[in-house]
């Protein structure tokens, strides 16, 4: 079931007021919301729903029983069994396929012959983000951020709780369980907010990156060769806007859909591409993943405790098993490698330097901020070209084309509605975190029917200028 | 005098939803916050379905007949009779041509 549809509008109308009539008997609006994602959930796959299911159980069991070992050795050993475990259906289901080819092609090469066969099956919708839900459960009750939870209905929500399931925010247990505990408080509703999330988020997905995906990005990307470099630059660009408005549209509807119902979710965008610096750009972009993939992945590791080359080490493998994260394909792992090397890269600048010094100071004028916006901008456009390629042999001829086409004279095939696509898509992301104070503040003041005629409107715009069929979410896949 | 307020207090569950129902003598209908997102949210969606019938119906034309889905049918069939005497479908509908247009790579 996906957002932008008339099947989630009537199981919505369906769930919101529930939610609120039962807003003062908890355990049982609790007990609604459960059976309401397994629902949403059931649209994609039925027998998956065991697997959800199984999730929360061991997750509530190991947390219980982490709870209770005081032996810090023991609780080590517990946790890193709890963590295997949870990744033990990521990689059979997103991985194991991935790697029989790899041992196919390697074995062929030193002549032998090797099957490890395949699963054969697809990949279960939200496994990934359910994944990550319950490592940072376990490891968090381990750390004492957050107490194991008594009640298995809490973690059943906490996991499958629909608006984050499929593809995020990835909502920290201290962060959500601790909303459980008590009814919400419909004062807590930040109406105007949650309204300009879901509807900026459906004319991001709807209106900018459908046109964008169908009109310009997918066919030059499937055929790169039958394009100039100009077009292939601006096909770059343009998939940097198009993962940024569909993904960033998905969780800004999760995050309002979320309040509406309300309960909070952290923020997952923060106008990602105004960093100065790569450093920057993960803490504003999937902003719950990157402090996911520092918080268990790169302190685990240890972080930059360990010295120089071993912090740049922890960066790059952070980043390539993030990429690796987000697909079985040579391809992330460049996409996280590119990334990895690139932070690991500002960070020796940062050591290298003085603080003081003219390299430093020329870096904080006007004149170096430009440069840095440029340099870090077309760095990640570079990275997506990888991330969005069918494999990493796809995205280097995409590469060498744009070098090999330079001055052939191919005609420009971007037409002025891409480029103007383009243009409301990246101003989008400028919007900063203030304007949805803002659009709360203004929200109030208007009447019940003047937020309506301005919801109806805003929808019934996007709706007329809709493709035929909307694609899911790119971040479905992952 | 009788007011809104009266029922609500009888209704404990519905509390929530329609706290800061009227004062007595105000003489309109005032919701709480929960009762405001609700009837935002109805209101919206009701309204878009006045304005874009055709949506519902094509929806509703992707299921197997039965006799729920024949009632919706009906229902969708009068919304859209209403809508069109409004003038709303036919200036959503020629205006989602269009809309398709943007996308639809020339014959």
């Amino acid at each position: 079931m996906l957002f932008p549809t008339i099947e989630f509008a009537l199981f919505f109308m369906l769930v919101l007021p529930c939610t609120w009539l039962l807003n003062r008997r908890n355990t049982l609006k609790k007990a609604m919301l459960v059976i309401a994602s397994y629902v949403f959930y059931s649209f994609w796959s039925v027998p998956f729903l065991l697997l959800l299911f199984l999730s929360s159980l061991f997750n509530y069991g190991v947390g219980l029983l982490v709870g209770r070992i005081a032996d810090p050795g023991r609780r080590q050993w517990v946790v890193g069994l709890a963590v295997a475990g949870n990744l033990a259906p990521l990689c059979f289901f997103k991985y194991y396929d991935f790697a029989a080819a790899q041992l196919r092609a390697l074995a062929a090469l030193a002549g032998l012959h090797l099957d490890p066969g395949s699963t054969g099956l697809a990949v279960p919708v939200a496994i990934s983000f359910l994944t990550f839900h319950g490592i940072s459960y376990v490891v968090d009750v381990h750390r004492g951020k957050v107490r194991a939870s008594r009640s298995l209905l809490d973690l059943l929500l906490y996991i499958s709780f629909f608006p984050h399931l499929v593809a995020g925010p990835i909502v920290r247990a201290a962060e959500f369980l601790d909303q459980l505990a008590r009814p919400s408080d419909p004062k807590a509703i930040d109406l105007g907010g949650s309204a300009l999330l879901i509807l900026g988020g459906l004319f991001k997905k709807v209106v900018v990156a459908s046109h964008l995906s169908i009109l310009f990005v997918d066919p030059v990307f499937t055929n790169p060769q039958a394009y100039g470099t100009v077009d292939l630059i601006l096909a770059a660009y343009a998939y940097a806007i198009v993962i940024y408005c569909d993904f960033s549209a998905y969780t800004d509807i999760a995050i309002g859909v979320a309040n509406l119902l309300g309960y909070r979710f952290p923020r997952n965008f923060d106008q990602p591409y105004i960093a100065l610096s790569l450093q920057e750009f993960w803490h504003r972009w999937h902003i719950t993943l990157s402090t996911w993939l520092r918080d268990y992945l790169y302190i685990p590791l240890g972080g930059s405790r360990l010295g120089r080359w071993l912090t740049y080490r922890n960066l790059i493998l952070t980043m390539v098993l993030g990429g690796l994260w987000h697909g079985a394909g040579l391809q992330f792992i460049v996409w996280g490698a590119l990334h990895g090397v690139g932070l690991a890269a500002e960070r020796l600048l940062r050591e290298a330097t003085d603080e003081a010094g003219r390299v430093r100071q020329f870096l904080r004028g006007e004149l170096g901020q430009t440069i840095r916006w440029l340099l870090v901008f077309h760095f990640i456009c570079v990275a997506w070209i990888f991330f969005r390629s069918a494999d990493a042999g796809s995205a280097c001829d995409y590469l060498a084309t744009i070098l090999r086409r330079v001055g052939d004279g191919a005609p420009l095939t971007a037409s002025p509605l891409v480029l103007v696509l383009m243009m409301a898509g990246f101003l989008t992301q400028l919007l900063p975190p203030s304007a949805y104070d803002a659009a709360d503040r203004s929200f109030r003041k208007v009447s019940v029917a003047a937020k309506v005629a301005l919801g109806t409107a805003t929808i019934w715009a996007v709706i007329m200028l809709a493709p035929s069929g909307v694609a899911p979410f790119i971040y479905f896949q992952f | 005098m009788t007011t809104l307020a009266q029922p609500a207090d009888r209704l404990a569950p519905v509390r929530p939803i329609a706290r800061g129902l009227p004062v007595p003598g105000a003489g309109i209908l005032r919701l709480g916050p929960a009762g405001r997102t609700i009837a935002v949210v109805y209101g919206t969606c009701l309204l878009l379905a006045l304005a874009y019938p055709q949506a519902l119906v094509a929806w509703l034309d992707d299921f197997e007949p039965n006799p729920a889905v024949d009632a919706a049918q009906a229902c969708a069939s009068r919304l859209v009779a209403l809508s069109e005497s409004l003038g709303l479908a036919p200036i959503s509908g020629a205006l989602r041509e269009r809309g398709k247009d943007l996308t639809r790579k020339p014959d």
